[in-house]
């Protein structure tokens, strides 16, 4: 059993669908891809790297003092530079359609900045990665509209990418299930028992006998942990806060640009893969609640404010919304994953990770599945096993003929129900025959909610199609599970 | 492929769209085609169920659905057609339009385009506001389509945060609906929409309003639990020390709305940033020849009446253009926003031309002057943001202009 269904654990999943192993997921939300998974920056990048050497920087925060920024043989490094190179392969396999190769400008507009670009800088040449150093006419040639403050820059095209991280998740989920493994969502892990080398996992829905556990739980893999006894670790939250600016600005970076970083301090603005703009400024609030991912008005004008110091063009009112999201460090070693079979009960395997996840996910998961393999777990490949996945048709990015041919053979995708982000009918109703239970499931899945009227006219079609696919009143349709019901009463019903 | 040809195309089947086309119909023109998203006519009127429409513009006091009946049959009676549960996915500026439905993908080229895409409202995501993202917030028209077309209530206990006549016109429907609407949060000194829905949809059901407060904190983790709300200071910041949290399971937002000009924008048609909405000029065409605007696309309006007037004009203009009528070309000037106007749409007029320039004032004021150049002076008692100032300019307006004259200064001046 894996416990927890975000990038980490639908990879150790899809993994593990390679070899003739019975696998079970239990996700506690009522979707995949819930958690950190779905509140980063979507950054997929490498440990050669100006972002690598940048994030040693700021998180330098959690660290003691004096301990070294560079850590070369740390399982981190290893295995984001094997997933890193890998990820171009698996995206087509997987079909994640939001994959883009990308380039990051590290810009300095003041002599600070440029003193801790030149640190920046040597790090980078520690870490065996040579950026490319620009001038200011260099810069403003390929950023014209990077405001005239800018001094001077460091150019990194070789290392980095950007995808939607949930579209990441759900192909590993649907592939990892195509494959055999179920997922069961909705499903709270509460007890773990052990059992002649093996354990009595009490869950939500009963309980599920298994002879492995790997704890993929996230944010709460230490309480996971704790419930068989094995949590050597704590965890130091820091929150983050990013707005997303509206589609609008499309074009107006090429590159994801931001100032050099500073202990617990740094900034980035990426265009994604849709024509939006992600900024971000605010990365390390320390917080102790997990579920706390409340926003602050105050860290959404301060972001605001920088970007519009650093970009020409943006307007008041491009603001179209904002996420948090909560990096956890581990106590026990802040600088690296724990990926170990635990001593008391080497059946049982911690995968808790450290930052960044994303393009590491696979090589954790390989990694995973040997520790398995050699707690005795026998690893033999499925002839039947086949790696590809095919994403739910994206009938706004589609060529007109193959969208003329689509519609003629399934007409709800000519129905557009999200008109911000154009999005069909059909997409939707895919959506939810793939999984999608929330109105939140189905946004993520299609973007439908996602634009610039934030859901405003799609969605009550969206809760509407989703009570008519569930075959549940319009009242259970919820935001995202639990008790977020969008509608709590019928008409009338509040004056009998 | 094949490519119909039409005469004027509009794109919405809103009030804006539907008085566009019955104008451009009746202009004689045989191929009007109204493309509409939705599965039927008439807009956001079938969801407005109240009554208030049609005072100018019928003389009568009908409701929404009403009102829209009387465009509908017109349209129908006159042979305009339509497409429904079709969305313009595409637009050219020399008005080629791909059209998506269920039955496939539709090609259409049109002599004239009429843009009649109306509005959508402010979300929270745009308003930074602080706290969770529970579920329970939810804009007021959305609110409004729950209600008065699905026959589902959001929830028992309310706050509304805006003043706009949509959030008015919600608390009382919800009221009437058994919830309890605890209070109506407004930022500014006064109600950001007009005064009969304050008074009758406010007033009249004893439903708090909180002027100069706004929501500085959204509690509940899972669906809204309460609200944390506080004085505010002349700049809008919360005053320390005023706060209080109202229990609630809903939070409507109504602080605002924004033209929608997604298809304007990606044909590179100029849009004036105050409005939000084209650049028009006296007839009601954009900066892309050919390609006119009306309605709530063009700027927000206060009523109903303004709209389908406005819209009427770009009906004529598209089918005057379809038809190759020459026009004769005059002198122009832009018109530029002064003392206390936000805006006046058209923003680019004829001189000479006749036209009804719609003023918007950016505060309340009593006893002013509202000056157009010098050929308007008038005295007015009240402007209020909320509604519109309708300005008539004549042919003996126009004959007080001396000299070459490029731009013109609207002004709404306080005595002082």
């Amino acid at each position: 059993m894996v416990v927890g269904a975000g990038i980490t654990g639908t990879a150790i999943a899809r993994e593990l669908s390679k070899y003739r192993v019975d696998v079970i997921v239990a996700e506690k939300d009522l979707d995949v891809a819930g958690g950190q998974t779905k509140s980063n920056s979507g950054m997929v990048y490498s440990p050669v790297g100006l972002t690598w050497a940048g994030s040693l920087v700021i998180k330098s925060i959690v660290d003691e003092p004096g301990v070294t920024l560079l850590h070369p043989e740390s399982l981190k490094e290893k295995l984001t530079l094997k997933g890193f190179n890998a990820f171009p392969s698996l995206a087509q396999q997987l079909d994640i359609t939001s994959y883009t190769r990308s380039t990051y400008i590290m810009i300095a507009t003041n002599e600070d900045e440029v003193r801790l670009l030149k640190e920046t800088e040597e790090l980078c040449w520690q870490l065996g990665f040579e950026p490319e150093r620009l001038n200011r006419e260099a810069i403003l040639a390929m950023e014209p509209n990077i405001t005239g403050k800018v001094i001077c820059g460091l150019l990194d095209s070789t290392s980095e990418s950007v995808i939607y991280p949930w579209e990441y998740c759900f192909a590993l989920m649907e592939n990892a299930r195509e494959n055999g493994v179920k997922i069961l969502t909705g499903t709270e892990v509460t007890a773990i028992k052990p059992l002649d080398g093996g354990f009595i996992v009490d869950t939500s829905r009963g309980p599920i006998r298994t002879e492995y556990v790997v704890n993929a739980a996230g944010i709460y893999a230490d309480k996971v942990a704790r419930m068989a006894g094995v949590c050597d670790f704590g965890f130091t939250l820091m929150k983050g806060q990013t707005e997303i600016l509206d589609k609008r600005l499309k074009g107006l970076l090429n590159s994801s640009i931001g100032p050099p970083p500073e202990p617990g301090g740094g900034g980035k603005i990426n265009p994604l893969p849709s024509g939006n703009i992600s900024i971000g400024f605010i990365g390390y609030i320390p917080t102790e609640d997990k579920e706390d991912l409340s926003g602050r008005r105050e860290w959404s004008e301060m972001t605001f404010t920088r970007t519009r110091e650093l970009v020409n063009g943006i307007l008041p009112g491009d603001i179209i919304n904002s996420f948090n999201g909560i990096r956890v460090f581990n106590t026990r070693n802040p600088e690296d994953h724990i990926i170990e079979a635990t001593r008391k009960y080497p059946h049982f395997i911690n995968a808790v990770i450290r930052l960044p996840g994303l393009a590491a996910a696979t090589a954790i998961a390989e990694y995973v599945c040997a520790l398995l393999g050699n707690q005795g777990l026998g690893l033999v490949r499925k002839a039947n096993y086949h790696p590809y996945r095919k994403g739910i048709p994206k009938v706004s990015e589609l060529p007109e003929d193959e969208r003329r041919e689509l519609i003629a053979r399934d007409g709800r995708y000519g129905h557009i129900v999200c008109r911000c982000e154009e999005v069909s009918e059909g997409e939707i109703v895919e959506a939810i025959r793939r999984g999608a239970r929330t109105v939140a499931a189905v946004k993520y899945r299609t973007r439908a909610g996602m634009g610039r009227c934030q859901g405003g006219f799609c969605g009550p079609r969206v809760v509407e199609i989703l009570a008519r696919e569930l075959d549940i009143p319009l009242t259970e349709v919820t935001q995202k599970g639990g008790l977020s019901q969008v509608l709590l009463y019928r008409s009338k019903e509040l004056l009998a | 492929m094949s490519r119909e040809e039409v005469d004027v195309a509009v794109i919405g089947g809103g009030p804006a769209g539907l008085a566009a086309a019955v104008k451009a119909r009746e202009a004689g023109l045989d191929n009007v085609i109204v493309i509409e998203r939705s599965e039927y006519l008439g807009g956001l009127l079938d969801q407005c169920i109240h009554n208030g429409f049609g005072l100018f513009y019928f003389g009568e006091d009908l409701t929404g659905p009403e009102y829209g009946r009387r465009f509908i049959e017109k349209a129908s009676d006159l042979g305009v057609k339509s497409l429904l549960n079709s969305m313009v996915v595409r637009l050219s500026p020399d008005r080629k339009l791909l059209i998506s439905s269920h039955t496939g993908l539709t090609s259409l080229s049109a002599k004239s385009v009429v843009l009649a895409m109306g509005c959508r409202e402010r979300t929270r995501g745009s308003l930074c506001l602080s706290g969770t993202r529970a579920a329970g917030i939810l804009t007021a028209g959305t609110a409004q389509r729950y209600v008065n077309i699905y026959g589902y209530i959001p929830g028992r206990e309310v706050v509304i945060l805006g003043s706009g006549d949509v959030g008015m016109i919600m608390a009382r429907r919800l009221t009437l609906e058994g919830a309890t609407v605890k209070a109506v949060v407004e930022v500014l000194p006064y109600v950001g929409g007009l005064i009969r829905n304050e008074v009758q949809c406010l007033y009249d059901f004893n439903i708090p309003l909180l002027l100069e407060h706004t929501v500085t904190e959204i509690h509940g983790k899972e669906r809204v639990e309460a609200v944390t709300v506080a004085r505010v200071d002349k700049k809008w910041n919360p005053i320390a020390g005023t706060e209080r949290v109202i229990t609630c399971d809903t939070l409507l937002l109504s602080v605002g709305l924004i033209p929608e000009n997604e298809l304007s924008r990606s044909i590179g048609v100029e849009l004036d940033p105050v409005s939000g909405g084209p650049v028009v000029d006296s007839a009601m065409e954009t900066s892309l020849s050919g390609i006119f605007a009306g309605g709530n696309v063009l700027h927000v309006n206060d009523l109903v009446d303004n709209v389908s007037r406005e819209a009427e004009l770009a009906g004529a203009s598209a089918a005057a253009f379809a038809k190759e009528e020459i026009k004769q070309r005059k002198p122009r000037v832009r018109l530029i926003a002064g003392e206390n106007v936000r805006y006046a749409v058209p923003q680019v007029v004829s001189i000479g031309d006749d036209v009804t320039l719609s003023v918007r004032v950016r505060e309340p004021a009593e006893n002013v002057r509202l000056k157009v150049g010098n050929i308007i002076n008038q005295s007015l008692r009240v402007v209020k943001p909320s509604q519109i100032v309708p300005v008539i300019v004549t042919a003996e307006d126009w004959s007080k202009i001396n000299g070459v004259v490029y731009e013109m200064l609207i002004s709404c001046e306080s005595r002082r």
